[in-house]
C-alpha cells in the first residue's frame, strides 16, 4: 500500500489540473463573463443575474483582462482602466453609464465622534483607505489634496485596502474609525455604517465605464446585450435606486 | 512702453531702432519674470477652491449683466462685464496651475439664489459676499501655501478681488471696508461655496 504522503504527492498534479479545468468551466459554458468593479456588485446582479460575475478592484480586473482572462464585459469605477484597455486594443470604446461620489464612512453610532472630514486633522485615528492603485484610493487622495488634508494620511494609522469592499468591511466591523468609500457603499451597508457628507467642491468626478472585451472567443453579442441592458431604462432606474448618478442619455 | 516721435524716428534710423527694440526686449522680462506656480503639498486646496469660487463669481456677474431693469447704470454694467471677463482670465490661470486637477466642464454648475440678480442692491450684496469669501481664502493661501509662485498668484487675485469689493461698496454708496479682512479656513469656506454649486450628473 502506498504511503499517504507519496499518494498526496502523486495526486497533487491531477488535482491541480482538475482545479484549473473546473475554474475554466464557466468560460467554456455559455454564461457571459462580466468583470466589474466591487462597488457594482449589488446593482449589477439586480440588473442581470444570469452572467458569471467577477467583482474586484478595477485595476486588478484590468490586469486580468490584459493577461487574457475570459472576460466578455469590463466595467470599471474609473475611466482610466477602461480607457487603458481600449487603447491597448483589449476592448471596444468604453461608455460612461453611472457616476458616484465619495463619503466618509464611520461605524454605526460613530464611536470616534468624527463630525466632519476635517475632524481627521486631530490625528490618532484608524483610517481605512483604498490603496493608491485602486480607483477609490486614487479618488480619496485627490479629494484630500483638494481639501488640504493630505496630511491626515500621515497623522492617522492608515490601512491600505485593495478594494472599496474591504474599506467598507473594516469600517462596518469597527476595525477602522473611518474610511473613504462611495455613496452607494454607504447605502448598502447603512445598517452598520453612517455616512458623513464631504464638501461638494472637492469631490472628484467618479465615472463608471463599460466596454465589450475583445479577445478570441469573446461573446460579443452577449456583451452588447448586457451593456444595452445596463444603459436601458430599467438598468438606469436600478442604478439610480442604488444611489448612483446617471450621465445624460446618449 | 517706449514712445518715439516722428523726428526721433528719422534721427534714430535703423541702428537706433535696433537699440529701441533691444531696450524693449530688456524691459520685457521684468513683466515676464512671474514664475508659473508649481503647487506643493496641499497648495492644490487653495487653487481648487479658487477655481470653483471664481467660476461661481464669473457666472454671477454674467447673470447680473444679462438681467434687465436691475437699476444698474450703463457704466456699472460695463464694469461688471469687464469683471466677468477678468474672472474668466483668473479661471484660465487657475486651471493651468491645477493641471489634471482642474474641474472639467459639466462637473459643477453654479446655482444662484432666487432673484439674486433682480435688483442692484441684491447684486451688490451677493457680489460683496462672494468677493469677501474669495479674499479671505486668498489671504489664507498667501499665508500658508508652500510654493512661492502659487502664493504670488493667489496674492494677485487677492489684490484684484479686494479692489472689486471696494468698487461694489462704492456703487452702493458705502465707504470701503475700514478694518482688516481675516483669513478663513477652508472648512467654513467650503460650506459657503457648496451652497452655490450643483453636480447635476452626480448623486447628492
Amino acid at each position: 500500500m502506498m504511503n499517504p504522503k507519496r499518494l498526496a504527492r502523486r495526486i497533487r498534479p491531477a488535482l491541480a489540473l482538475a482545479l484549473v479545468l473546473g475554474l475554466a468551466a464557466p468560460a467554456a459554458a455559455s454564461a457571459l463573463n462580466v468583470y466589474a468593479a466591487s462597488s457594482l456588485r449589488d446593482v449589477f446582479t439586480q440588473i442581470d443575474s444570469s452572467p458569471t460575475y467577477n467583482f474586484a478592484a478595477s485595476n486588478t480586473l484590468q490586469l486580468q483582462v490584459e493577461r487574457g482572462a475570459p472576460a466578455d464585459v469590463f466595467a470599471s469605477a474609473n475611466p482610466t482602466e477602461a480607457q487603458a484597455l481600449f487603447k491597448g486594443g483589449n476592448c471596444d470604446r468604453p461608455v460612461t453609464f453611472a457616476t458616484n461620489k465619495l463619503v466618509l464612512l464611520v461605524p454605526k453610532g460613530n464611536p470616534a465622534k468624527i463630525k466632519s472630514v476635517y475632524g481627521l486633522r486631530k490625528g490618532g485615528l484608524n483610517l481605512a483607505v483604498g490603496s493608491s492603485g485602486v480607483p477609490v484610493g486614487s479618488y480619496t487622495r485627490t479629494l484630500l489634496r483638494r481639501l488640504g488634508l493630505s496630511n491626515v494620511l500621515k497623522t492617522n494609522t492608515v490601512s491600505q485596502e485593495s478594494s472599496v469592499a474591504n474599506v467598507v468591511s473594516k469600517v462596518a466591523l469597527g476595525s477602522a474609525d473611518a474610511g473613504f468609500a462611495y455613496v452607494t457603499d454607504g447605502k448598502i451597508a447603512s445598517d452598520r455604517v453612517d455616512a458623513i457628507r464631504l464638501p461638494r467642491y472637492a469631490q472628484p468626478p467618479v465615472r463608471y465605464q463599460l466596454c465589450a472585451v475583445k479577445r478570441d472567443g469573446a461573446d460579443t453579442a452577449g456583451a452588447a446585450a448586457f451593456i444595452a441592458k445596463v444603459r436601458a431604462g430599467r438598468g438606469r432606474s436600478l442604478l439610480k435606486a442604488a444611489g448612483f448618478g446617471l450621465p445624460p442619455k446618449s | 512702453m517706449i514712445e518715439v516721435d516722428r523726428g526721433q524716428f528719422l534721427r534714430l534710423g535703423a541702428g537706433g531702432l535696433v537699440a529701441v527694440a533691444t531696450a524693449g526686449a530688456v524691459a520685457a522680462p521684468a513683466a515676464a519674470q512671474i514664475p508659473a506656480p508649481t503647487p506643493q503639498e496641499d497648495d492644490i486646496a487653495f487653487l481648487s477652491f479658487a477655481g470653483l469660487a471664481e467660476r461661481t463669481s464669473r457666472d454671477f456677474y454674467r447673470a447680473a449683466v444679462k438681467q434687465k431693469a436691475t437699476g444698474l447704470t450703463a457704466v456699472e454694467r460695463r464694469h461688471l462685464d469687464r469683471v466677468a471677463s477678468a474672472k474668466r482670465a483668473h479661471i484660465l490661470r487657475l486651471d493651468a496651475a491645477l493641471g489634471a486637477d482642474a474641474p472639467a466642464t459639466g462637473d459643477f454648475v453654479t446655482v444662484l439664489p432666487k432673484n439674486a440678480v433682480k435688483t442692484k442692491a441684491r447684486i451688490i450684496a451677493l457680489g460683496e459676499q462672494l468677493e469677501t469669501l474669495l479674499v479671505r481664502v486668498y489671504l489664507n493661501g498667501v499665508g500658508f501655501a508652500v510654493d512661492p509662485a502659487t502664493r504670488l498668484l493667489l496674492g494677485r487675485f487677492l489684490a484684484y478681488d479686494a479692489q472689486q469689493i471696494a468698487w461694489l461698496r462704492g456703487a452702493a454708496g458705502h465707504a470701503s471696508p475700514a478694518g482688516l479682512f481675516s483669513p478663513i479656513d477652508l472648512e467654513p469656506a467650503a460650506d459657503q461655496l457648496d451652497a452655490f454649486l450643483s453636480t447635476p450628473d452626480f448623486p447628492d
